[in-house]
């Protein structure tokens, strides 16, 4: 069949005047093979003390780092030149390992043409890696690591807590950056009070009043009231700790003491009207203090 | 017999009643329960339509005298060290007097858990479930509203809630219906097209219907845990934690909604919950004194337009005092003399002179009163 249609000889004449070139493989600049589990993190803050400070501005990456360490997970790198727009549902951490270490075990990947890319997780699915890594099986255990089932179900409460009014807290504290600044630099992060919309018991009011003929636009953020629940907040959750090496008396680290030592930290870099809450609370401060240690034991070169 | 008590100072303000309950709103539900329980018959309640006469633009708030509390928390807060201001009258307004200082630090982590997931599922029940919203919470807020709010109110306040319960799973955001599809051509032949999954709005409302039940599921367990077998939270006694929670299971379990799978899911798998809901209501309202209403706020159009926080009338002086007396007639005695004096100046002074007026038209003269206005010369 091929031969009964073939080509008409003039235009194969023609056509060899434009020969087909094939390039060869053009391999990205600055692409290196990954060779240990990476983090990709927001970098730390600019002005952070001491200069080699590993640990992550934003509560989310610093909670997975504190996360991982605290597992007893140890020399794990990181990498903070990735934008959040570039990770897995546009949100940072997301973790980078090499497909030995991969969630999907596959021969057949292993060998394909994409294998020293590695696999990235999002971050739900580092618990199952670190699992899987560790050869332990977390969901055997009923107790999730609390000393009985009264402290697993109060831990729920105490996440509420740190993700409800301190994270408000810590929203409000952050100065606006200038109009110029937004200007030239516009930030993907949406503006506080959408997130504080999420996090607020109560939605706020809209700046314009809810029953006027005008639109609603902006929102009455109740800045006193925030700050003097967070004040309860941390005075509870001093008052929790007390003496004991990890929250509601646990033998071993657990999620919320990542949640809060993620917090705390963030609330000890912050500015002067969430920070001085903290700072008071002598056990929370000796407590923060411990726990940077050990977190950054994980992540030493 | 009430004409001789004074109206209580204490004065709350929440959105107005709903289905055999003082509130339609859990944290105002809560606030009213908690003041029935601490201090019965001194305060009064006023059903509030407009909530930017709040100072944060958020219902309830309490006003006692000049102090104004705005939230829940606040709110306890304030009536709870009543009972250190003012012993003897506020003798019981402290709920939490016997927890010690963990089930204090507890009570407050488990408030923020209550008012946002607890929250969530009762927000979920009154305005993101459609069957609900059109045919009762609809009809309710609209008939709460005078005549221009009542048509767009409602859905602003519908509005309010969706980024919070988009977020954590409860409202989703896009529901397709099936458009029937109109054939330009009828005569045309068409083969049967197979009904794509996503499109199907039944299937999808069934998946979100399971959804919803996990999510309570999971929710409410956590609580029944706490519950355990004691008759409240933290012991024998009510505490303000079980108020809040009460509260939330109330609005839960007492409207009459056309989608009852919360409410059946509570009395079926959750008896303890429902149990301390209504001993707390018994609680509040079926000893001491029923709570003293006052007469709803009148309407007006002037709250279309956007109003100034704060301003608010101040709350009117009696003047019993016996230095807002003194000071009464020291003012009015002062404006007595400045104008005696006036009129003695007057009198002095123009006795050198006479006022003449000639009354037009008049042939008779009365003499006392015509009088000639004539310098004299001094």
């Amino acid at each position: 069949m091929a031969s009964f249609f073939s080509v008409p000889s003039p235009i194969v004449a023609f056509n060899a005047h434009f020969p087909l070139k094939t390039y060869p493989y053009i391999k990205p600049l600055n692409k290196s093979p990954v060779t240990a589990p990476t983090l990709w993190i927001q970098p730390p803050p600019a002005t952070s003390q001491p200069v080699d400070n590993l640990l992550s501005s934003d509560v989310e990456c610093l909670k997975w780092q504190a996360y991982l360490a605290l597992r007893g997970l140890k020399h794990l790198r990181l990498r903070w030149d990735i934008a959040p727009e570039g990770a897995i549902d546009g949100a940072l951490p997301n973790l980078h390992v090499p497909i030995a270490e991969a969630l999907v075990k596959d021969e057949k990947l292993a060998k394909s043409d994409g294998a020293e890319d590695g696999e990235l997780l999002a971050a739900h699915s580092i618990p199952a890696w670190v699992d899987a890594k560790l050869g332990v099986d977390s969901s055997a255990d009923p107790l999730e690591g609390y000393k009985d089932q009264a402290s697993r179900v109060e831990s729920r409460a105490w996440v509420s807590l740190l993700e409800g009014v301190v994270h408000a807290a810590l929203l409000i504290s952050k100065p606006p950056p200038s109009y110029l600044h937004s200007l030239l630099f516009p930030s993907s992060t949406p503006p506080i009070s959408e997130s504080l919309q999420k996090i607020l018991s109560a939605p706020p009011a809209p700046l314009t009043g809810l029953l006027s003929f005008l639109p609603p636009t902006g929102a009455r953020i109740n800045t006193a009231s925030i700050l003097s629940q967070y004040r309860d907040a941390i005075a509870s959750l001093s008052d929790r700790l007390g003496t004991d090496n990890w929250f509601l008396g646990s033998a071993e680290p657990t999620p919320l003491d990542a949640l809060a030592f993620a917090y705390l930290h963030c609330i000890l870099e912050s500015s002067d009207t969430v920070r001085i809450e903290v700072t008071r609370r002598v056990n929370l401060v000796a407590w923060e203090w411990r726990v940077r240690c050990l977190v950054r034991e994980g992540f030493k070169q | 017999m009430d004409e001789s008590l004074p109206s209580p100072s204490l004065i709350l303000h929440v959105w107005p009643g709903q289905w055999g309950l003082p509130s339609f709103d859990p944290l105002c539900l809560a606030a009213v329960l908690y003041l029935q329980i601490a201090i019965p018959g001194k305060f009064s309640l006023k059903e509030c339509s407009n909530p930017d006469a709040s100072p944060s633009g958020q219902l309830p708030f309490l006003v006692h005298d000049q102090h104004v509390s705005t939230s829940f928390e606040s709110i306890v807060k304030y009536v709870s060290g009543l009972r250190e201001s003012d012993y003897e009258k506020y003798e019981h307004a402290n709920l939490d007097i016997t927890l010690n200082a963990t089930q204090r630090s507890k009570r407050v982590a488990w408030f923020a858990h209550a008012e946002s997931h607890l929250a969530d599922l009762v927000y979920h029940n009154i305005y993101a479930n459609v069957d609900n919203w059109s045919n009762v919470t609809l009809p309710a807020l609209a008939a709460i509203f005078p005549v221009p709010q009542k048509y767009y109110v409602p859905r602003r306040m519908r509005d309010s809630y969706f980024p919070r319960l988009e977020a954590s799973g409860l409202w989703k955001s896009v529901v397709e219906e099936e458009k029937p599809t109109e054939k330009p051509f009828p005569r045309d032949v068409r083969p049967a097209e197979k009904k794509k999954l996503s499109n199907d709005a039944s299937l999808s409302l069934a998946f979100d219907k399971e959804k919803t039940l996990t999510r309570a599921r999971a929710e409410l367990d956590i609580y029944a845990e706490l519950i355990g077998d004691q008759p409240y939270t933290f012991g024998q006694r009510v505490s303000s934690l079980d108020v809040l929670i009460a509260a939330h299971v109330l609005l839960l379990i007492y409207p009459l909604f056309p989608d009852t799978l919360l409410k059946d899911l509570l009395i079926q798998s959750y008896p303890s919950l429902v149990a301390l809901s209504r001993r707390v209501h018994a609680v509040a309202f079926e000893s001491g004194n029923p709570d003293i209403m006052l007469a709803p706020a009148a309407s007006s159009l002037w709250a279309l337009l956007p109003s100034w926080p704060g301003r608010q009338k101040p709350a009117p002086k009696d003047s019993n005092a016996p230095e807002d007396i003194h000071y009464t007639h020291m003012r009015w005695g002062f404006v007595g003399l400045a104008v005696g004096s006036l009129l003695a100046y007057l009198v002095l002074v123009g006795r050198q002179y006479t006022v003449t007026w000639q009354v037009a038209g008049a042939e008779g003269e009365v003499e006392e009163e015509e009088e000639t206005l004539e310098e004299t010369t001094a």
